[in-house]
């Protein structure tokens, strides 16, 4: 029997090196299942109270929905107005995976904390924990209603007939819709919906009402930074003659983005009149350095109304420019006068069956101060 | 599933919102977040750049594509050429990429030359492809928007012969055919143009841009009542075309054409007559 070289190690801690290698996977395997490890049943189990949808970094939809996740299995996803059937379903915790309904969510995309739930990372949803405040609503409706209630994020005007403005206290921008109260659970919940026209367009954040005396009342909701309870003390009575008003432009919406609902003039039919619009209208501003890009911006709400009017510009060397307010001022006008109005956005359509906001883009390039070109 | 996202943010401002819509809307919503998906550039406003750094030493040609979309669509034209140059520095294949976005996108057509001439210098005996056209083609664009028409001719018909020669006409994109023969007009050769549309109408002959080109081409030399014919033939292609097709629709974007200006043109046709 042949003698077997003795093996000799390279290095003589490598028993040690693997011995440590399989330390580190273990190690790594412990940190990778805590990290993955998602919400326990005790955490998600309760009602929770929809806050908004983020759907992009600055901007958010209000959620007038809630989630149940009882205990014994039974999923519900309904209005906190009572306003639609709930749908009924189950749910489950499967391995690091939540279930609602059909719907299998990857692993760590259900999370509680501090009291609030996000769903989903790509448009994330977010709910608050629900606690049951009894409240009796008729002595709540007569308390609120024909008031103004003040906190340091929100003025609330609650008129009789219905309607409700939203006032921002620092910019004093002023939005108009309709209020009523409604009952979830023994709660009553602030609901305000629609826009200055009618009570369609959408949802306003939900407040719940947690207390009221006659020169205060306190509620829960979003406040424009955080789920927070706001203190709303009372300002002072409305007249009946007090009607609800929007102070500068609205939107029909309550969840308008313009950047997803721009129509670009230069892509409509109406391109040929825009050509005729600026051939007649401009007057060429012949200076050397009006060159470059401008774009103009603006809304105009389902009614015909326009608003939020931005200009922008760049040089040739694409460098932020303000261009001669001869120029501009001219471009706005045409803006005002011709394009924003539904004769030339919606050519054909009754005033009537427009129910839609619309934004507007033009991007024109100038070239020492004539129009040369507009830009897709 | 891009899609039906982006219909379904669309649908969020648009209206009858009551709760059996509300309810609808988060279950779809609830549905869309089942996964970390990957956001389309075009829905995805400022969360999709939001954490980028134009020095961003990993990023793919593929990422810095991405943001120039991104930055495009939301029309912040400072960033989004700032990309376009530092992407053509450290990925000089994209030049072809850069020049298309300057000529169609941007109307700069002294970049855009900048960049196509780039490209085509990287294989100079190859007519390499930019999307669905040669960079001869987008060239004789870029030098037709430039009022230079003979360098114009030129590059249009490198691309049109080379593909003829080896292929056959037929092959050739009717668009090219046209764009070869505005420039004719543009410089009062309306007879090549006359030839140049009769391939393009070989090509698609239900075209209202290739009849509209006709009529101007006919008109040119003074054939009135073979123009009015064409432009007549225009206006019934394009009818015809609206009425199959509920969005705008322009055959080329490169070769813009208007039913009101059609209609002019055959106005003015029947006053002269």
């Amino acid at each position: 029997m042949k003698n077997r070289p003795h093996t000799v190690h390279p290095f003589q801690s490598a028993r040690w090196l693997r011995a440590g290698r399989w330390c580190l996977y273990f190690s790594l395997f412990i940190l990778h299942s805590s990290l993955t490890k998602g919400q326990t049943r005790e955490q998600l189990t309760g009602t929770w109270i929809g806050v908004h949808t983020e759907l992009d970094t600055n901007f958010n939809c209000p959620l007038p929905t809630y989630i149940r996740l009882s205990a014994d299995s039974s999923y519900q996803l309904g209005m906190v107005d009572g306003s639609a059937n709930a749908k009924k379903s189950t749910w489950a915790i499967e391995g690091d995976r939540v279930r609602l309904d059909t719907i299998h969510f990857a692993p760590r995309l259900v999370n509680v904390q501090d009291n609030l739930l996000r769903i989903g990372t790509t448009f994330p949803m977010v709910f608050r924990r629900f606690s049951d405040v009894a409240l009796d609503s008729a002595s709540t409706y007569r308390q609120l209603n024909g008031r103004i209630w003040q906190s340091d994020n929100l003025t609330v005007y609650l008129y009789a007939n219905g309607q409700v403005s939203l006032e921002n206290p620092i910019t004093r921008q002023r939005t108009a819709h309709f209020w009523r109260l409604a009952t979830f659970g023994k709660s009553v919940f602030l609901v305000v919906s629609g826009n200055q026209y009618n009570r369609e367009g959408g949802y306003k954040p939900l407040w719940q009402i947690t207390n009221v005396r006659p020169n205060q009342m306190q509620a829960i909701g979003w406040n424009g930074c955080a789920v927070a309870m706001e203190t709303f003390r009372l300002v002072r009575n409305l007249s009946p003659n007090e009607t609800s008003q929007a102070i500068g432009f609205q939107t029909c919406s309550a969840c308008f983005q313009p950047l997803w609902q721009t129509t670009r003039l230069s892509q409509t039919a109406r391109q040929y009149e825009l050509n005729q619009l600026l051939t007649t209208y401009y007057q060429p501003v012949s200076q050397k350095e009006q060159s470059g890009l401008l774009t103009i911006k603006f809304v105009v709400n389902c009614a015909g109304q326009s608003g939020l009017f931005e200009v922008k510009g760049v040089g040739e060397d694409y460098c932020p420019k303000v261009f001669d307010s001869q120029l501009t001022t001219q471009l706005l006008t045409l803006c005002r006068n011709h394009l924003a109005v539904n004769s030339f956005l919606h050519p054909g359509k009754a005033s009537a069956e427009q129910t839609y906001d619309t934004a507007v883009s033009l991007t024109l390039r100038l070239k020492d101060g004539q129009i040369t070109d507009i830009l897709p | 599933m891009k899609q039906l996202v982006f219909f379904c943010l669309l649908s969020t401002t648009v209206f009858a919102q009551g709760g059996d819509y509300q309810v609808r809307w988060s279950s779809v919503m609830l549905a869309n977040n089942r996964q970390p998906m990957g956001i389309p550039f075009f829905i995805s406003g400022r969360r999709g750049v939001v954490m980028d750094k134009l020095d961003a030493s990993e990023n793919s040609a593929q990422t810095y594509r991405g943001r120039v979309f991104t930055y495009l669509a939301q029309q912040n034209f400072e960033e989004a050429t700032a990309w376009m140059e530092k992407m053509a520095s450290r990925f000089p294949k994209e030049h072809g990429f850069i020049g298309e976005n300057y000529l169609s996108r941007l109307h700069d057509y002294p970049r855009a030359l900048h960049h196509l001439q780039a490209y085509d210098a990287l294989t100079a005996s190859f007519d390499d492809m930019i999307g669905n056209n040669p960079v001869s083609y987008l060239l004789g664009l870029t030098y037709r928007s430039l009022g230079d028409h003979p360098k114009a001719l030129y590059h249009f018909s490198v691309g049109i012969d080379s593909l003829a020669t080896k292929h056959g006409e037929e092959w050739v994109n009717y668009r090219h055919f046209v764009s070869r023969a505005v420039s004719y007009i543009a410089i009062n050769q309306a007879e090549k143009a006359l030839v140049d549309l009769e391939k393009a109408a070989k090509n698609y002959s239900k075209s209202a841009l290739v009849a509209y080109q006709k009529g101007r081409a006919l008109q040119q030399l003074n054939r009135l009542t073979e123009a009015r014919t064409a432009f007549q033939d225009a206006s019934f292609f394009y009818k015809a075309l609206r009425a199959e097709r509920t969005g705008d629709y322009q055959e080329d974007d490169a070769n813009p054409v208007y039913e009101e200006e059609i209609d002019e043109v055959l106005n003015e046709l029947k006053r002269t007559k």
